[in-house]
């Protein structure tokens, strides 16, 4: 069997430092999968390792069976894997609508075309008109991104990445520095998100993970510690002793 | 805020005000009224209101570059002064048909966007402006020197161009000029609104909100860039050769630093990213400075420097965005209501 | 192949002309290094000194009498404006700091053409720096001569300004990164007023005694902008050695490429500066 996103033992040296130490991890076709840690697990590490941020020192990364290791970041999203930025990039003096047409555009190949009217095209009003309902965005379309809230922001963020219909979608701390009902607002959002949409989440609220995850992977000092269900997860000591018992700072 | 049942915003005209696409309102009706109005009642001022047009062709051509790309550049006269020269010499060597010699303007002046922005638009901020500004210096000086060519400090002239089609002779009154300028006009304008409600409009607008995000949007943003720039030259290009073909004359200041300063005023006074910002800007700068010159010619750059300061102080989009700022206002109103 | 005293007076003609360049460019590396404020009005204040100096002289002042009021003079216009318009000027963007001071130069041309009228001035050399030395079979100005060596001074003066002394020392820290300066303790605004003026007062120095090869006119002020932004950018923002390296080596490339392809007219140079901020953008010496 295929996956949607693969990694085999995914090495990274910072120098003498190694970050990531042999990493292996599997998401499946439509998998809900989250990724947690304490602080210096290196999962930014690995985020921007998976997007093409950072080249590893060794191990490969394979989308939808294909390796991407040596593509670039925008080579990556072209092949579908699609991610949020924890610190907003957005398009803050475009509307809504604007921002996740671009995207759209961009993800057709059509952001050259000079003679296709963008307000002329229903097939493309349509498709932002629905993309922007099912996020429950529909009645900021006309607004400035700028002039949304933090939250409806984070929300915009996603939608951007859901418009380039990723295979594999990267959250990159979707919750960080949302209010607690902005954060029910987002589990909706993301339970709501079609089963052709693999998800990889890292996140900081427990809560939402095991709420929102099926698989989780839990890694520390670099390592994967164990990959299992929320369950799993949740009675394993050593992943209490990593959260509770030896805080890690 | 939310309203999960309502479908505010999604339908296909929802969505055309929500993608903020440049619509044919009654400004553009105004603009043609007051055009053929000016014919008839002014025709003491058609070689003014020919300048006008041609500003505005020139701040258009800007606003594609500068308010939907985000190129900041001081040395936009440099594609004026190319397509003048290439107009001057065409008419003067080959052929003296005005249509063809716009177009030969616009190839040049497009190649010269093509080839000075794939070395030009890979910098950005601070070095993009002094890159910009260092290469209208240099063809200025270029053509400066090329005096057998140029006609050098003299400016170039001799040449005289045929009837439009054949049919409507350039006549003292500058009556031709002035319909011919005004055509022309017209069809920069629609030809600027084609691009800036394209997909690559859009593109270029997100260019300048975000460029690293459009690169991560798999948008090849220098290529983009230098795309629209070209586009942008061409019909910069158009203007000055207009320039050349309607007063038979074109000097070194079709080049210079000033004209470049000139129309990026132009701009601001009318306001960036919405194409009529260029009209309005035009109007009220050619006239302005027609007047002030013609009161007290030699202070008229005290109006001039006084309107600059005030407007980037006070009105920082313009007229055209007081304006627009105003009517969303007014709508804002209306809605709630 | 010219003779060797050709090339020399070519010489101290390109230096004594970078030396011009590098005066007026001082004041604007300082303040673009610190503020980033792209400041169009700054070749304005050299204007404005070799204006004031010419109103001295033509009231029968001795040249060297009129310089320093001039200076000063100029240093108090552009303080006053730092603390007016500046500030407004300060809060907007990039570009449209950029538009705003073009205006501002605009203005200062208005103002001189009503004051002077728009004609081209010269301000007298003094007898005793008038006229030239001759020594075995080469002719040197002495007024260039004079003013190589007072540049030089002053290019010395600056420099151990900047190294030596504790105003220089937080000159530098803001420059380096305004921020971690104001964080310690620095007060960024206050040294920028004082950087300004003083930028002004050097920028008229520059005006007042390269009046010679930039001749007094209204138009002064947008005429050798381009220059002096050209030797701003090539020495890399904010650094005094860079604009010194760049305003000389600019003088002699213009000099030389005048004298050598004068049919080519003052193209080198710009083709110069051009192919050398595309191979460096960043300038000569800009760290950052």
């Amino acid at each position: 069997m295929s996956f949607a996103l693969e990694i085999r033992n995914l090495k990274k040296a910072f120098g003498g430092l190694e970050v990531t130490r042999d990493v292996s991890l599997t998401v499946a076709a439509g998998a809900r999968h989250a990724l947690i840690g304490p602080n210096g697990a290196g999962k930014s590490t690995l985020v921007n390792l998976i997007t093409g941020v950072l080249k590893p020192s060794g191990g490969e990364i394979l989308l939808g069976g294909s390796g991407i290791g040596n593509l670039s970041q925008a080579e990556r999203v072209k092949r579908g894997l699609a991610r949020t930025f924890q610190i907003n990039s957005l398009f803050p003096t475009m509307t809504v609508a604007e921002n996740v047409a671009l995207a759209m555009v961009a993800h057709d190949g059509a952001d050259a075309r000079v003679l296709d009217n963008i307000s002329r095209d229903p097939a493309l009003a349509a498709r932002i008109g629905e993309h922007l309902l099912r996020l429950n965005l529909a009645d900021t379309a006309d607004r400035l991104v700028s002039n949304l809230s933090y939250g409806q922001q984070r929300i915009v963020e996603v939608a951007l990445a859901l418009a380039l219909r990723p295979n594999v979608l990267l959250l990159d701390e979707p919750a960080a520095g949302l209010a607690a009902k902005d954060v029910e607002m987002l589990l909706d959002l993301l339970k709501g998100l079609p089963d052709t949409v693999s998800v990889l989440i890292i996140e900081h609220d427990m809560d939402l993970v095991f709420r929102f995850a099926q698989t989780i992977t839990v890694l520390v000092d670099g390592r994967v510690l164990l990959t299992g269900t929320p369950e799993e997860v949740r009675k394993d000591q050593r992943v209490r002793d990593v959260y509770l018992g030896r805080r890690h700072g | 805020m939310r309203k999960p049942e309502n479908t505010i915003g999604t339908s296909v005209p929802e969505m055309r005000s929500a993608l903020r696409t440049h619509r044919f309102g009654w400004f553009e009706i105004v603009m043609l009224v007051v055009f053929v109005a000016v014919y008839y009642l002014l025709p003491g001022y058609l070689p003014l209101a020919t300048q006008v047009a041609i500003m505005i062709i020139f701040a258009i051509s800007l606003d594609l570059a500068l308010g939907y790309g985000g190129i900041e550049t001081l040395g936009h006269a440099v594609f004026y002064g190319i397509g003048g020269y290439a107009a001057g010499l065409y008419a003067l060597h080959v052929w003296q048909e005005p249509i063809s010699g716009l177009l030969v303007a616009a190839i040049a002046a497009g190649i010269f966007g093509i080839v000075s922005g794939v070395v030009v638009l890979r910098a950005k901020g601070l070095t993009l402006v002094m890159l910009t500004l260092a290469c209208a210096t240099m063809v200025h000086e270029f053509a400066n020197s090329m005096r057998a060519v140029t006609g050098g400090d003299d400016g170039l002239s001799g040449y005289r161009i045929d009837p439009v089609f054949g049919l409507f002779r350039f006549d003292l009154f500058g009556r031709t000029a002035y319909i011919y300028s005004v055509c022309i006009l017209v069809v920069v304008f629609l030809i600027a609104r084609v691009v800036a409600n394209s997909n690559f409009g859009l593109t270029a607008r997100g260019i300048r909100s975000n460029a690293q995000r459009m690169q991560l949007l798999g948008v090849p943003v220098l290529n983009r860039l230098v795309l629209l720039y070209a586009i942008s030259g061409a019909l910069a290009g158009i203007a000055g050769a207009l320039s050349a073909q309607v007063t038979k004359l074109v000097g070194l200041n079709t080049l210079a630093f000033t004209l470049s300063g000139n129309v990026l005023i132009v701009l601001i006074l009318g306001g960036i990213g919405r194409l009529y910002g260029a009209v309005i800007g035009s109007i009220v700068f050619v006239v302005l400075s027609d007047r002030a010159a013609a009161i007290d010619p030699f202070n008229w750059l005290f109006i001039l420097g006084g309107l600059i300061v005030l407007t980037v102080w006070l009105a920082p989009d313009g007229i055209a965005g007081r304006f627009s700022a105003l009517t969303q206002q007014l709508r804002g109103r209306e809605r709630k209501s | 192949m010219p003779s060797l005293s050709t090339l020399l007076s070519l010489f101290i003609d390109g230096a004594s002309y970078g030396m011009i360049l590098f005066l007026i460019a001082s004041g604007l590396t300082v303040t673009l290094g610190i503020m980033r404020i792209v400041n169009l009005s700054h070749c304005g204040f050299a204007m404005i000194g070799g204006y004031a100096a010419l109103a001295l002289v033509s009231m029968g002042l001795p040249l060297l009498a009129a310089l320093p009021i001039a200076v000063l003079f100029t240093m108090a216009v552009g303080f006053l404006l730092e603390q007016t318009i500046y500030r407004v000027v300060y809060r907007t963007h990039e570009f449209g700091q950029i538009l705003m001071t073009l205006g501002l130069t605009y203005l200062m041309v208005a103002t001189i053409n009503l004051l002077f009228g728009s004609l081209m001035q010269n301000i007298p050399v003094p007898e005793a720096l008038n006229g030239v030395w001759l020594a075995g079979g080469l002719t040197i100005s002495k007024y260039r001569i004079f003013l190589v060596a007072v540049s030089a001074g002053v290019a010395v003066l600056l420099w151990a300004t900047f190294e030596w002394t504790m105003f220089g020392a937080k000159l530098r820290a803001a420059i380096d990164n305004p921020r971690m300066a104001r964080a310690s303790g620095i007060d960024v605004g206050r040294l920028l007023s004082v950087a300004f003026a003083a930028g002004c007062g050097l920028a008229a120095l520059g005006g007042v005694l390269g009046a010679q090869m930039l001749p007094l006119e209204p138009f002064y002020a947008l005429k050798y902008l381009v220059l002096v932004l050209m030797v701003v950018t090539v020495g890399g923002l904010g650094s005094l050695k860079g604009s010194l390296v760049a305003a000389l080596a600019l003088g002699l490339i213009d000099t030389f490429g005048r004298y050598f392809v004068p049919e080519f007219g003052g193209f080198v140079i710009y083709v110069t500066v051009f192919a050398f901020l595309l191979v460096r953008p960043r300038g000569l010496f800009q760290n950052a």
